[in-house]
């Protein structure tokens, strides 16, 4: 009844965070929704993407600049209240309180090489370890890849390359 | 007494059959199961596994360019609370969905690519994934060929 009662509540948080199991998406879908053309030869959309990813507060744990891939992750503590809350009923109903654990966002990136110093952006955004969709049902994964390459855009205008007009 | 013994006895077939095991082969059926021979520039090669390996919903938990590896790792919904507590990427230690992309240039224009699986922790001979795997990536360098074309 105890671990019944855990898994459903793991269950509901994990509901209310927003993200579930990627349903299958073809490649062209997944594409639309997490690649992004950006005006920069591969080595200046590398190092915006970096900043962007601090910027937005994830903690980078792989970067390899030569390959284009980044991945960054950042905790999330669940709000207090709800914590109280979630201790307390648990305690209540199973005489073993439980708390809410807290979220790991994570977002990986891949800088690839176009054409005319132009690349491609690819923005793969994770909840607790699970890719998210970033289909229309997942708002949290479409919010990520938004805030990230809007990050990136603000990255690469502040620092125009030497010899820009 | 006896029922007891029965009962443990029964539990651990149970385990023994229940839980996921290596297989054991030699280095030379590993290899066959997890090397292909794939025409195309060993960068282009990886870049393309790189995507596939997003696609298959890994993140990147390791990369290095100039030694051609890419590792990225998933982690399955029964370990998601443990990685929850157990501090999330840079402290979880249980078992999670892996695969690993090491590209060799073997001669010109063709590389050595090999893929090395792992579910929960374990380590899977899987033949059919692997040539799955590798026919996406070219499928990959196709399209990313087509761009490139276009633009």
């Amino acid at each position: 009844m105890t671990r019944a009662l855990r898994v459903g509540a793991a269950g509901a948080v994990t509901m209310l965070v927003g993200c579930a199991a990627p349903p299958p998406m073809t490649q062209s879908q997944m594409d639309a929704a997490q690649v992004r053309q950006v005006e920069a030869a591969p080595d200046r959309a590398f190092n915006a993407a970096s900043g962007a990813l601090i910027d937005a507060g994830y903690q980078v744990h792989v970067s390899d600049g030569e390959a284009g891939l980044l991945t960054g992750e950042k905790r999330e503590d669940p709000a207090v209240a709800a914590n109280v809350a979630v201790m307390v009923v648990t305690a209540l109903l199973t005489n073993a309180p439980m708390d809410i654990p807290p979220a790991y966002h994570a977002v990986s990136i891949q800088v690839l090489p176009g054409s005319e110093g132009r690349s491609s952006v690819r923005i793969r955004p994770f909840l607790n370890g699970l890719a998210c969709p970033c289909d229309q049902e997942d708002a949290a994964g479409r919010a990520t890849v938004g805030q990230i390459w809007e990050l990136m855009q603000r990255q690469l205008l502040m620092k125009e390359p030497a010899g820009a007009p | 007494m006896n029922g007891v013994r029965w009962c443990a006895a029964l539990g651990s077939v149970a385990l023994g059959l229940g839980c996921q095991q290596e297989a054991r082969l030699s280095t030379e059926q590993w290899s066959a199961i997890e090397t292909r021979e794939i025409e195309g520039k060993s960068d282009d090669i990886l870049r393309a596994a790189a995507e596939v390996v997003l696609d298959d919903g890994y993140y990147f938990s390791l990369s290095d360019h100039s030694a051609g590896l890419i590792a990225g790792d998933r982690v399955p919904s029964p370990f998601q609370e443990s990685y929850q507590r157990t501090g999330g990427m840079a402290r979880h230690r249980s078992a999670s969905d892996r695969v690993v992309v090491w590209v060799r240039p073997d001669g010109e224009g063709r590389a050595e690519c090999r893929l090395q699986l792992q579910a929960e922790g374990v380590r899977l001979a899987d033949s059919k994934r692997v040539t799955e795997f590798w026919a996406r990536v070219q499928r990959r360098m196709m399209g990313d060929e087509k761009m490139g074309a276009g633009q």
